[in-house]
C-alpha cells in the first residue's frame, strides 16, 4: 500500500513539473492504481491533469490518464470530480474527454454543485454551451441556429455490374438525345439522374425513379423523365416552384390519394392489387414529394404547421373511405413517410440561417412484378460539418427502393456484361427448397441428411423446420433463411412483455386501432400551448434511434423481400439506443465519441459511446434514425421514455429511463409500453421507407 | 432388449428374403395395408426408407407416421426391428 502511494506521488510529481513525454512512459512502466485519491493532497491524479498549467500539456495528460483507465467520476474527500475541475477551469478540450469517457457532469459535489453550477458561477460560457448541447439537459441556448451544414459529396451508383460515382459539379452540361444501345442507355440514365441531382444543388430533389417498362416503353419514359429535370432545372436554379413530374403507369388501379397541402406538397398512392397480394408481391405504392422550395423563407414558419395539420386530417379521411383495410396500413407506412419527409423539410426550412441543402424527394416502392429489369442501389453520401464544435461526419444514405432500369427481354442482342438481373430471381425464398438448398440449410444447422428424394423432401423440410425451432409459428418461418437465424443465436436481449409478444407473431400489426387511439390521445394533448411545458413550446426537438449496421444489415432494402414481422425482429434487435434531439444539431449525439474516435481511443466507461466506437471500428457507421420530427421538448422526452420502457433498459445503452411529460405520466405502464410499441413500430415504417443512413467519422474508409 | 416381440425376435432371427411388410414388427394387417397403398409391399422397401433416412430414428418414425398413421409405439417398434436385424445382417 505504502509503495503504491509512493509511486502515485511520483506521479503526481510528474504531471505537475515533467513533460507528457515523462508522464507516458512512467505510465507505461508503472502499473498502477491511479484511481485513488492521494493523502495530504486531497486530489487524484486526474483531477491534477484536468487542471495543469498549461493548457496544452493538461490536454495531454488528460487524454494519457484516461486512456490509462483513469474514472472522470472519481470524487475526492469533497465530492469534486475531474468533470467539475474541468468546469471550473474552463477546460472545454478536457471536458470533452472525460465527457465521452463517461463522466456524468450531473453528478453534485458534497455542496450540491455540479458541472453546470460551476460552469455559470465561474462564467465559463464555452463549457456551459458545450455541456448544454452535449448533455441536453435544458434548452437554454437562445435562438436555435442551425450550427451544422450538410453538403452532398457524392452519389454512387451501383449495380450488379458498374459501380458509378458522381460527384457535385456546377457547371452545366448540355442533354444529348437519347441513344439507341441498351448499354449506353443506361448509362445515359445514369448520367441525367446524377446530372439532375447535380444541377438541382442547392436543391436536391429525385433520390429514385421507378420506370415501369410493362405499361409504358422505356425509351420515351426516359426521355420525358430528362426532359422534365432538366427543364425545371434551368429555370428554377435560384427559388421558385421545382416540379418534377414523375410518370408511374399501372396496369389496374384500385384508388388513388391526392393530399395537397398548402405547400404544394402533392402526395399520390397508386395500387394496383392483383389475385394474390397476399405476399405482397403485385402490390405497389409509389409516394412521390415534390416540395417546392422559394427563395425568402422567412414567411414560412407559419405555413408549416399548416401543412403539417393539413395532412393529418386528411389522412384517416381519406384512408376509410377510399381504401380497404387491407391497405390502411401500407398506406399508413406511406403517411408516416409523408409525414416524417415534410417534418424534416419544414425542420430545415423555418431557420433562416440555415444551411441544409437537401430536401430530398422520396420514392417508396415495393414492386416486383416481374419482367426483365437492372436494380441499381444509389448510395448519397452527405458531408455534415459542423464548425463551431469541429466535428466532421459523413453521412451515408442507402436508398430504399433500388433505382430500377428497365429493358425487354432480349428483343435486342443483350451485350454479355450488360446482362440483366431478373428480380424473379431475387423473390424471397419460397416455402419449398430446392434439394440442394435443403441440404445446405441442414448441414449449416449441424445435421447431415441422407439422400433428398421425393418420399424424403418432406421429412427433411419438417426436420429443418424442428431445427429452426425459431418463436415464429407460421409456415413462412421455414422461408426464412440465415438472417432470421443469426438473430435468435444472438445473445437474446429481454425487452418488455409487450414487445416480447410482439416478437413471437406478427399478428399484432393487422389491429393496430388501440395504439393509434394512444398514440393519438398522447398527442392531442401536447398541442395544448397553454400549458408550462418543460422547456417551453417550440417545435424543436425529435427523438432518435440508435441502430446497429450490423444487425440491421441495410434491412429497408430487403424488408420488401420479407415478411414484415421479421423486419420487426430485426430492427427492434438491432437499437441500442433511444435518445431525445435538438433540430439545430442533429447529430450532437455522436460528438462524444467523435471527440474520442479522434485521439484514437477505443474504449469508454460510457456504454452508448462505446457501442458507437465499436461499430465505427468495424468500418461501418452508425445508423441514426430521426423520428418525430418537430415535436415540443416534453413530447419528446415522453416519447424518448415510452421507447426505453418498451424496450426495457437492460437491452439499450440508454443509462436512465426518460422522464414522461402530460397526460401519458398519468398513464399505468402497460398503456405507455403500448404506446412506446406502437411508436417503435412508426419508426420501423420510416425507417423502411427512408433507407438507412450510416454516420461515420470522415477518416474512415 | 428382454422386452422385445416374439414377431421382433422372429423377424430379427433370419435375412428377411422376400418377407412382406406385415412381418416387421409394429406392422400389422392395417398397416400393412397402408404401407402396400404407398408402394411398400415387401420388407426390403422399408429397409431401403430406413437405410435412406440413415437409420435416424427420429426421422424414419416421422416417415412411418406420415406414410401409413402408425402411432409412436407401432413406429418405433418398426424401427428398432429393422435396426437390430441390421446389426446382425449386415
Amino acid at each position: 500500500m505504502g509503495t503504491a502511494y509512493k509511486e502515485l506521488f511520483k506521479l503526481y510529481d510528474i504531471i505537475q513539473n515533467g513533460t507528457e513525454r515523462s508522464l507516458e512512459s512512467f505510465l507505461e512502466e508503472n502499473n498502477i492504481q491511479i484511481n485513488q485519491i492521494i493523502p495530504c493532497k486531497g486530489i487524484g491524479v486526474l483531477h491534477l491533469a484536468v487542471g495543469v498549467e498549461p493548457p496544452e500539456k493538461s490536454k495531454k495528460c488528460t487524454e494519457l490518464l484516461l486512456k490509462n483507465g483513469g474514472d472522470p467520476n472519481l470524487s475526492n474527500d469533497d465530492g469534486v470530480t475531474p468533470v467539475h475541475i474541468a468546469a471550473i477551469w474552463g477546460r472545454l478540450d478536457n471536458l470533452k474527454l472525460l465527457i465521452g469517457c463517461g463522466g456524468d457532469p450531473s453528478q453534485r459535489d458534497l455542496d450540491g454543485h455540479s458541472a453546470f453550477d460551476y460552469a455559470t458561477r465561474e462564467e465559463q460560457w464555452e463549457v456551459f454551451d458545450y455541456l448544454h448541447n452535449v448533455i441536453d439537459q435544458t434548452d437554454g441556448s437562445p435562438g436555435h441556429k442551425c450550427a451544422y451544414t450538410l453538403d452532398l459529396e457524392r452519389v454512387l451508383l451501383t449495380t450488379d455490374q458498374i459501380v458509378a460515382e458522381y460527384g457535385p459539379i456546377t457547371d452545366e452540361i448540355t442533354q444529348e438525345k437519347a441513344p439507341t444501345r441498351k448499354t449506353e442507355l443506361i448509362n445515359e440514365w445514369c448520367a441525367n439522374n446524377s446530372l439532375a441531382i447535380n444541377k438541382l444543388y442547392p436543391t436536391i430533389i429525385g433520390d429514385t425513379y421507378l420506370i415501369d417498362d410493362e405499361s409504358a416503353p422505356w425509351k420515351s419514359t426516359c426521355l420525358d423523365f430528362t426532359e422534365n429535370i432538366t427543364l425545371d432545372l434551368t429555370k428554377d436554379r435560384i427559388s421558385s416552384d421545382v416540379n418534377t413530374s414523375f410518370k408511374s403507369c399501372i396496369s389496374k388501379r384500385l384508388t388513388s390519394v391526392e393530399i395537397s397541402g398548402i405547400q404544394k406538397l402533392q402526395f399520390t398512392s397508386d395500387e394496383s392489387k392483383s389475385i394474390d397480394n397476399s405476399n405482397g408481391l403485385n402490390h405497389r405504392i409509389s409516394v412521390y414529394e415534390n416540395f417546392s422550395l422559394p427563395g425568402s423563407p422567412s414567411n414560412i414558419t407559419h405555413k408549416n404547421y399548416n401543412t403539417k395539420t393539413s395532412l393529418k386530417k386528411k389522412n384517416p379521411k381519406n384512408t376509410s373511405s377510399l381504401i380497404s383495410s387491407d391497405f390502411s396500413q401500407e398506406l399508413d407506412k406511406v403517411l408516416a413517410v409523408a409525414q416524417n419527409k415534410t417534418n424534416e423539410w419544414l425542420c430545415g426550412k423555418d431557420v433562416a440561417c440555415n444551411t441544409r441543402r437537401s430536401s430530398a424527394s422520396s420514392g417508396v416502392s415495393s414492386n416486383y412484378s416481374g419482367g426483365s429489369i437492372v436494380l441499381a442501389n444509389v448510395h448519397e453520401e452527405y458531408k455534415y460539418e459542423d464548425r463551431e464544435e469541429d466535428v466532421v461526419l459523413i453521412e451515408k444514405r442507402l436508398l430504399v427502393s433500388p433505382v430500377v432500369l428497365p429493358c425487354d427481354d432480349g428483343a435486342e442482342n443483350v451485350t454479355p456484361d450488360m446482362t440483366m438481373v431478373s428480380v424473379a430471381s431475387s423473390l424471397p425464398a419460397s416455402v419449398k427448397y430446392d434439394d440442394s438448398t435443403l441440404r445446405k440449410e441442414l448441414v449449416r444447422l449441424g445435421f447431415t441428411p441422407g439422400p433428398i428424394q421425393d418420399t424424403t423432401r418432406n421429412l427433411y423440410l419438417k426436420k429443418l423446420q424442428a431445427l429452426k425451432n425459431g418463436p415464429r409459428e407460421d409456415v413462412e418461418a421455414l422461408s426464412d433463411n440465415l438472417q432470421g437465424l443469426n438473430i435468435n443465436n444472438k445473445p437474446k436481449k429481454t425487452y418488455s412483455i409487450e414487445i416480447e409478444k410482439s416478437l413471437r407473431t406478427g399478428d399484432w400489426m393487422n389491429d393496430l386501432t388501440i395504439h393509434m387511439e394512444l398514440e393519438r390521445k398522447a398527442r392531442e394533448n401536447f398541442t395544448d400551448t397553454n400549458k408550462k411545458w418543460r422547456e417551453g413550446t417550440a417545435k424543436t426537438s425529435f427523438t432518435y434511434l440508435l441502430l446497429d449496421p450490423r444487425m440491421t444489415d441495410n434491412l429497408p432494402v430487403k424488408a420488401g423481400k420479407q415478411n414484415k414481422h421479421l423486419s420487426w425482429v430485426t430492427f427492434v434487435n438491432s437499437i441500442f439506443y433511444v435518445g431525445k434531439g435538438k433540430r439545430s444539431r442533429p447529430y450532437s449525439h455522436l460528438y462524444q465519441a467523435l471527440t474520442l474516435w479522434k485521439k484514437d481511443f477505443k474504449t469508454s466507461k460510457d456504454k452508448k459511446v462505446q457501442h458507437i466506437l465499436d461499430i465505427w471500428s468495424d468500418k461501418v457507421g452508425v445508423v441514426c434514425l430521426h423520428i418525430f420530427q418537430n415535436v415540443i421538448p416534453a413530447e419528446a422526452y415522453t416519447y424518448e421514455a415510452a421507447m426505453i420502457d418498451a424496450l426495457g433498459l437492460t437491452s439499450l445503452k440508454n443509462l436512465k429511463v426518460g422522464n414522461y411529460y402530460g397526460v401519458v405520466a398519468s398513464w399505468p405502464l402497460k398503456e405507455r409500453r403500448m404506446l412506446g410499441q406502437y411508436l417503435l413500430y412508426k419508426a420501423m415504417l420510416i425507417f423502411l421507407s427512408e433507407g438507412e443512413r450510416q454516420l461515420r467519422p470522415d477518416d474512415l474508409d | 432388449m428382454s422386452s422385445t416381440s416374439q414377431k421382433h425376435r422372429n423377424f430379427v432371427a433370419e435375412p428377411m428374403g422376400e418377407k412382406p411388410v406385415t412381418e416387421l414388427a409394429g406392422v400389422g394387417e392395417v398397416l400393412g395395408k397402408r404401407l402396400e397403398v404407398a408402394g411398400f409391399d415387401k420388407a426390403y422397401t422399408v429397409l431401403g426408407q430406413f437405410l435412406v433416412l440413415k437409420k435416424d430414428k427420429e426421422l424414419f418414425q416421422e416417415w412411418l407416421k406420415d406414410t401409413c398413421n402408425a402411432n409412436s409405439k407401432q413406429s418405433a417398434d418398426c424401427y428398432q426391428c429393422l435396426k437390430d436385424w441390421c446389426d446382425e445382417f449386415l
